[in-house]
């Protein structure tokens, strides 16, 4: 899929995860929403990756000394919806600052774990390493910048 | 990509990573993360996702509503059902308004209901057991519940009440 193709997918598919808008930030290489700001003044807000088989949602809260990472959310399509593969969440006393290291091997670890159940519950046989390699390609895919 | 087709098919990848606009195969999503399958997901005319984890052992069901608004996730209900022969029959369930969705609290909650269960059920009969019996008895079937689909142990005939939970 074309970068221009992807950020029209983004723009369609993905507001419908947060209900709100979002923006491309160059910078950090994700698709951002607004979020909101707490009281406490901790801004949360989501950022997303996506290639053509993935759509990778990391939920960051911004601290006063750090950011954090609350939640990873994956999905894949399904024709042009998008259906949650995988979820999980840090926080209280298992909390995470947001890392570029730690999301990716924690999204690799997430994606090898739906393939293995889908492998599992349609009989397929396919190694431990291979459902790693293969998982650790198709999130790099997601990292690929979108503006060149 | 062609290495990865290569590897593992390309039939298999395409049917449960499809590429977008490509319909994605009829088969249960295991969230590992989470110890749920996630069923019936759909989006609401406001743009707010919903969906129903269901994770269950060889005697109870837990079936749980959540909702995702915005940046945050919802538990709406929790519902646990169990065998009646070959159907699957409610026997607790907890609505929740504006609860903000966690692994602990969903985990104790469950274990509630299953205690609640037990205890009106003894109560019904006139069997006497205690609290205790009652507190391990749940935690046992709890913690089935939370055996990962990816286990070699876990049995995968449990997954046919899929269908049946999904209709509910």
């Amino acid at each position: 899929m074309e970068k221009k193709e992807l950020s029209l997918v983004a723009a369609k598919a993905l507001p419908a995860l947060s209900g709100e808008s979002l923006t491309y930030n160059a910078e950090m290489n994700m698709y951002v929403t607004p979020g909101y700001v707490s009281l406490s003044d901790n801004a949360y807000y989501r950022a997303a990756r996506i290639s053509d088989r993935l759509i990778i949602c990391y939920h960051i809260g911004e601290g006063y000394a750090h950011t954090f990472l609350n939640g990873i959310t994956i999905s894949c399509w399904d024709g042009k919806q998008q259906r949650i593969i995988g979820q999980k969440f840090w926080g209280g006393s298992d909390w995470r600052c947001f890392s570029e290291y730690f999301a990716k091997e924690q999204c690799i670890l997430m994606l090898k774990d739906y393939l293995a159940g889908q492998a599992k519950a349609s009989g397929t046989q396919i190694s431990e390493q291979q459902l790693l390699s293969i998982s650790r390609e198709m999130i790099e895919e997601t990292q690929r910048k979108q503006l060149a | 990509m062609a290495t990865i087709e290569k590897v593992i098919g390309k039939n298999f990848l395409d049917s449960v990573l499809p590429t977008f606009g490509n319909q994605r195969a009829r088969i249960p999503v295991w969230d590992n993360g989470q110890k749920m399958f996630i069923c019936e997901e759909y989006e609401s005319a406001s743009g707010y996702r919903y969906y129903k984890g269901v994770r269950f052992c060889n005697r109870i069901a837990i079936v749980e509503k959540v909702g995702l608004c915005h940046s945050w996730t919802y538990i709406d209900s929790i519902e646990l059902y169990a065998f009646n022969g070959q159907r699957m029959e409610l026997i607790q369930k907890r609505d929740y308004e504006k609860e903000h969705r966690n692994e602990e609290f969903i985990r104790q909650e469950s274990e509630l209901m299953v205690k609640d269960y037990l205890t009106g059920v003894a109560k019904a009969q006139g069997i006497s057991i205690s609290e205790e019996q009652i507190a391990v008895q749940a935690a046992e079937l709890i913690n089935g519940c939370y055996k990962s689909f990816l286990d070699a142990d876990f049995n995968t005939r449990l997954t046919q009440i899929l269908p049946s939970l999904e209709q509910k």
